[in-house]
């Protein structure tokens, strides 16, 4: 029935209105196979109004239950009673005929979790059950289920961080049921196997997954009570943030892992964090930020020092505290503070040598004053509100879905949070596209219908299925997979696309390379310059280049600018080119300031693209850019 | 002898040369301006770019006695500056604050420590280094300073002419940036560690003249926790620094004989020796059956290795890390003062490279300022282990033995420890701040641990008398205390029966 999501076979033009009429005609004549095909059509036109969209949804439902397609029937019912308020019961004859997996998604929809759980296990969904008897708290059925998923995971473990989550998984359910014990033991496989795959996973340049086994190993270390865990997890998770470019997450991290530290009464390690978030928002070009990070620094000193003074710690802990804290305001101009200080430390100090210093010290800031300083915090319209997601749930389920289109668009159908109408409009007819192709899973042809009916998601979730459609066989559907993901602009999206451009087929390498010039967000560069420094085919490379040429960051015009001073003709060529089409600022200031350090080559490209956007270059010292 | 014409026509020369105009200290002995250059070649590998004069002053305050130094100004600089607005104030203002500088604890105190060049130049680093990040003018020469000790006793004309022969913008927004900066500057060197500095005298540098070690003075030198890490490691040093060599029997001509070995040179061969006939003394040769006088101060051969295993995960961030590197300094220094080879090695996912102490000289600031770059995989560093101390040890045949330094957390996989221990001794000190036992399943099959609480590392007494009592077991015939202590654990820091 693949042909029915052919859109190829329906008007281009066709307006909504119009295809629904016909669907009835078709409808009125009992040719419920043209009626799918004319309503799906008309369904793929997600900005339409909801009212008309759901009166087509209801008449495409009918249609398909008047064809004895109940999968597809219940799936459009999904939509309809998730979009209403309250969620309506859906129809119960429906329910009966439907799989035991979807029976137990729709049970999940009206609330029935203890009997969708227990329709997840009969359909050999463990992950599915499992999470669905947490939800109804019943920890030992779950307990039992992620015992049974980590055993088998374990036993050869070729996917580590699948283990390890699953480990995880045991633990808190092993807690939570009271079995202290087991939970001991599973959170040290966890935590094995989290280091385990997040090394290999960092070496093989899949960073987002290594930081999604470290945001695991601080959900550990909180449950356990085991600091060292969450240290660990806090200071890798901040290196990859730093890594991918992604600064205000890695500054809003930054501030929740000196809370922590602090909150732990580990003011040691939090003063240390304190110092090298001011560092990095100072290269960062946010002094603001800077500055308050250095005030928390010179406070969380303070702190140790009081902290150790209660517990009767060593004099000359007490006094090192007070030092860094003096050298911290130091920075910042604080010299009355500066002042109060050494006065403290003049009291504190044992040896008279030291007491001499500390008051000839004190003495030179009689007079100062702190100076005023902006320091603010990360501003409110830059933190990300979003917490981490359940990784250890979703990663999982991602996992047994095995890269089903079906399943994943069903996960965004089925999302209980606010997505867009047109997303969860994309994924009905994803769904319904992905149920018929894997119906018949060698059906190239039907392969290509999932991949263009995926293409416009963009989601995360998503990924999982183009990627393993882009394993397949047939090296058009490979190439169409390619194509869907250059809309994907997430890191994991390079994993395939890499791939891609090592294919034997000069179609998908094409398509690789197309998709390749797409993928142009800051956090793109590090995997970007890999492609770059690794390729061995100029249109590769010149890709690379095009797309680090429209992202705005300063390491992205250094490498350009490296490339315009030493790199290939050609490759300079489409450097040159790619930039006089631009309109980012970065590369100006970068390439300004190079204009004095840099090769005659690299001087007259750079005054090249100046010119013809209009902007004269600044005069370098030395008079490098005359 | 001052500078030969043919290098005063160098910018490189008279760039730096003629910034001493500015210099308001003056060496006594020529020799110490020519470390003046050594320094300044380590500021510019440092990334700190600053006038000669600057450097040439503020290290000399901190590497040379007062006796050893004339403080005032060199020239008269007034024509020279007058043009531009506000630079004969800063002129001024920079002598006061050289002399504030001298009047400090750290310069007053040169004459108590040798202090190197890396690290006087690293110092200066320190203190100049957010001056010279102030400074927007480039230097318009390259410094190229001659090694010749009479380039740098120029009088008074000599400089005015050198420092008049080129453009000193660079020079003169320094000078604006340091008078600007005089408050910071002050308060940095107010609060030089001093005990920093001694202890980088006594256990050594190991290795900071190269760049790699010049970058790792400078970030021990900055970073606030070195402070902790130094005053525990001379808090328990004392009781290091007491050990000596063991006597034994050796081969060397020197002291008297201790006693009779199998191995020697013919002028110690026991003379009775001779009286065997001649094929059963070549036998006798043959299988090592000959015997020797021996004589005592054992230096000729260092039966074991000792690898000093640190934890530079993220894990150990704060408390931690001030216990285990105070720790695996001092249990180093005594074990070589008992004339035994050690090497230090950081593990963080990965082994990082050996780095062994030279002699005596321990790599005190790449030990101070180490700082992993990767998560935590022990179960990949413990396999490497196992499989380097093998290959070791088929190689040199040597006996490995590793004292392991990290948190209380550190669950390695029991068969991964099993491997260790079957190539070398094993003893850990696990830092544990929050107390209490370390659920651990492999401390059966180490020789000897030790747990030491926040408790312990918070009381003076309680945590240099808990070093102390791991360090006494660090014997070089066993790793800390092994027969004693094997499977024992205790918290507070002695071994449990």
């Amino acid at each position: 029935m693949i042909e029915w999501y052919d859109p190829a076979g329906v008007e281009d033009e066709a307006g909504f209105g119009y295809l629904v009429a016909r669907a009835r005609a078709a409808l009125g004549r009992d040719e419920g196979g043209q009626a799918v095909r004319l309503l799906v059509a008309a369904l793929r036109q997600a900005h339409v109004r909801e009212d008309e969209y759901a009166r087509a949804a209801a008449l495409l439902r009918d249609a398909y239950a008047g064809l004895g397609r109940y999968r597809e029937a219940l799936t459009v019912e999904w939509y309809r009673t998730g979009a209403q308020p309250g969620r309506a019961p859906v129809a119960e004859g429906l329910l009966r005929r439907a799989l035991p997996s979807d029976q137990a998604r729709t049970l999940l929809l009206t609330g029935e979790v203890r009997r969708a759980a227990e329709a997840f296990e009969s359909a050999g969904l463990l992950v599915r059950a499992a999470i669905a008897f947490e939800q109804s708290r019943e920890w030992g059925q779950a307990r039992a289920l992620w015992s049974r998923l980590a055993q088998s995971l374990c036993a050869a473990p070729s996917d580590l961080y699948a283990a390890a989550l699953a480990q995880f998984n045991l633990f808190r359910t092993s807690h939570l049921a009271g079995d202290a014990r087991a939970a001991r033991a599973a959170s040290v496989a966890a935590t094995h196997l989290l280091e385990e795959a997040a090394d290999r996973l960092e070496t093989s340049g899949l960073r987002e997954r290594a930081f999604d086994c470290y945001q695991v190993l601080i959900s550990i270390g909180r449950q356990t009570g085991v600091f060292e865990h969450v240290l660990e997890g806090y200071v890798n998770i901040l290196r990859i943030l730093q890594e991918d470019h992604l600064r205000y997450y890695a500054l809003q991290t930054y501030e929740e892992a000196v809370i922590a530290a602090r909150n732990e009464g580990e003011f040691v390690a939090a003063a240390t964090l304190a110092r090298e978030m001011a560092a990095y928002a100072r290269k960062q070009g946010e002094p603001a930020v800077a500055n308050y990070a250095t005030m928390a620094e010179a406070s969380l000193w303070q702190g140790v020092a009081k902290a150790s003074g209660e517990r009767g710690a060593p004099p000359s802990l007490v006094e090192n505290a007070l030092l860094a804290a003096v050298a911290s305001l130091g920075e910042l101009g604080q010299y009355r503070s500066v002042g109060a200080l050494y006065t403290r430390l003049g009291e504190l100090a044992a040896e008279e040598r030291r007491r001499t210093h500390y008051a000839r010290a004190g003495r030179r800031y009689a007079d100062a004053h702190d100076e005023r300083v902006d320091a603010q915090p990360l501003p409110a319209h830059l933190r990300h509100e979003a917490g981490f997601p359940d990784v250890w749930h979703v990663d999982l389920i991602e996992w047994e879905q095995q890269g089903s289109a079906a399943e994943a668009c069903a996960d965004v159908l089925l999302e209980p949070g606010p997505s867009a109408d047109v997303t969860r409009r994309r994924a009905l007819v994803g769904r319904l596209v992905a149920l018929s192709a894997e119906a018949d899973p060698s059906s190239g042809r039907a392969a290509l219908l999932v991949c263009g009916a995926l293409e416009h998601l963009e989601l995360y979730g998503i990924l999982a299925p183009l990627e393993a459609l882009a394993r397949r066989p047939e090296a058009e559907v490979r190439a169409a997979a390619l194509k869907a993901l250059s809309r994907f602009l997430y890191k994991r999206t390079f994993v395939t696309v890499r791939a891609g451009l090592a294919d034997e087929s000069p179609e998908v390498v094409r398509a690789a390379t197309s998709a390749l010039e797409q993928l142009r967000f800051p956090h793109a560069f590090d995997p970007l310059a890999r492609v770059y420094r690794e390729a061995t085919r100029p249109e590769v490379r010149h890709a690379a280049l095009r797309a680090l040429g429209r992202i705005e960051l300063v390491e992205a015009a250094e490498l350009l600018v490296g490339v315009l001073a030493f790199g290939a003709a050609d490759d300079r060529r489409v450097v040159v080119q790619t930039l006089k089409e631009s309109r980012g600022r970065v590369f100006v200031e970068v390439a300004n300031a190079a204009l004095g350090e840099t090769n005659a080559t690299a001087r007259g490209a750079i005054r090249e693209i100046l010119n013809a956007r209009g902007i004269a270059p600044e005069r370098a010292p030395g008079g490098g850019a005359n | 002898m001052p500078a030969a014409a043919s290098l005063l026509s160098d910018p490189g020369v008279v760039g730096p040369l003629g910034s001493l105009a500015l210099s308001h200290v003056r060496p006594l002995s020529s020799a110490l301006a020519l470390r003046a250059a050594v320094w300044q070649r380590d500021l510019e590998r440092l990334g700190v770019v600053l006038p000669f004069a600057f450097v040439h002053d503020f290290g000399l305050l901190f590497a040379a006695p007062r006796e050893q130094l004339k403080i005032g100004p060199r020239c008269e600089l007034g024509p020279l500056v007058a043009k531009t607005a506000g630079a004969a104030e800063a002129v001024t203002a920079y002598r006061e604050i050289i002399d504030e500088v001298a009047q400090s604890e750290a310069s007053q105190r040169a004459r108590d420590a040798k202090r190197s060049d890396a690290l006087v130049g690293a110092l200066v680093a320190r203190l100049l280094g957010a001056v010279a990040r102030r400074v927007r003018t480039r230097r318009p020469y390259a410094t190229a300073l001659p090694a010749d000790a009479g380039a740098f006793e120029l009088g008074g004309p000599d400089l005015v002419g050198l420092w008049a022969r080129l453009d000193r913008g660079f020079e003169l927004e320094s000078l604006a940036a340091l008078v600007r900066g005089r408050l910071l500057v002050l308060t940095l060197v107010d609060a030089v560690d001093l005990d920093t500095l001694q202890l980088l005298g006594l256990l050594g540098l190991g290795g900071a003249g190269a760049a790699g070690g010049q970058v790792d003075l400078l970030a021990a030198l900055g970073n606030p926790s070195t402070h902790d890490i130094v005053s525990f490691s001379l808090e328990i040093l004392p009781s290091v620094l007491e050990t000596k060599s063991r006597p034994a029997a050796s081969t060397f001509a020197a002291h008297g004989y201790a006693g009779l070995g199998r191995r020697g040179t013919v002028d110690s061969l026991v003379l009775t020796e001779l009286a065997w006939d001649e094929d059963e003394l070549v036998r006798r040769l043959l299988d090592d059956e000959v015997l020797y006088y021996s004589r005592d101060q054992s230096r000729d051969e260092v039966r074991r290795v000792h690898h000093l295993l640190i934890d530079a995960s993220a894990s150990m961030r704060g408390e931690r890390a001030t216990f285990a590197r105070g720790l695996a300094l001092a249990t180093a220094k005594k074990l070589v003062l008992a004339g035994e080879e050690v090497a230090f090695r950081f593990f963080d996912a990965r082994l990082y490279e050996l780095v062994r102490g030279q002699g005596r000289e321990l790599p005190t600031a790449y030990v101070l300022s180490f700082k992993g770059e990767r998560g935590r995989n022990p179960t990949r560093v413990f396999a490497a282990l196992a499989q380097e101390l093998a290959l070791s040890r088929r190689r040199d045949g040597r006996e490995p033995v590793v004292h392991l330094f990290t948190h209380a957390a550190q669950d390695v996989p029991r068969p991964l420890v099993a491997a260790v221990r079957a190539e070398a001794r094993i003893s850990a000190v696990f830092i544990a701040p929050g107390g209490g036992e370390p659920d651990l399943d492999y401390l059966d099959l180490l020789d000897a641990h030790w747990v030491v609480s926040h408790q312990t590392l918070g009381e003076s007494a309680a945590r240099a008398e808990t070093a102390r009592a791991i360090l006494g077991k660090v014997q070089a015939d066993a790793p800390a205390g092994a027969a004693a202590a094997a499977g024992a654990a205790a918290e507070g820091g002695a071994p449990a029966p």
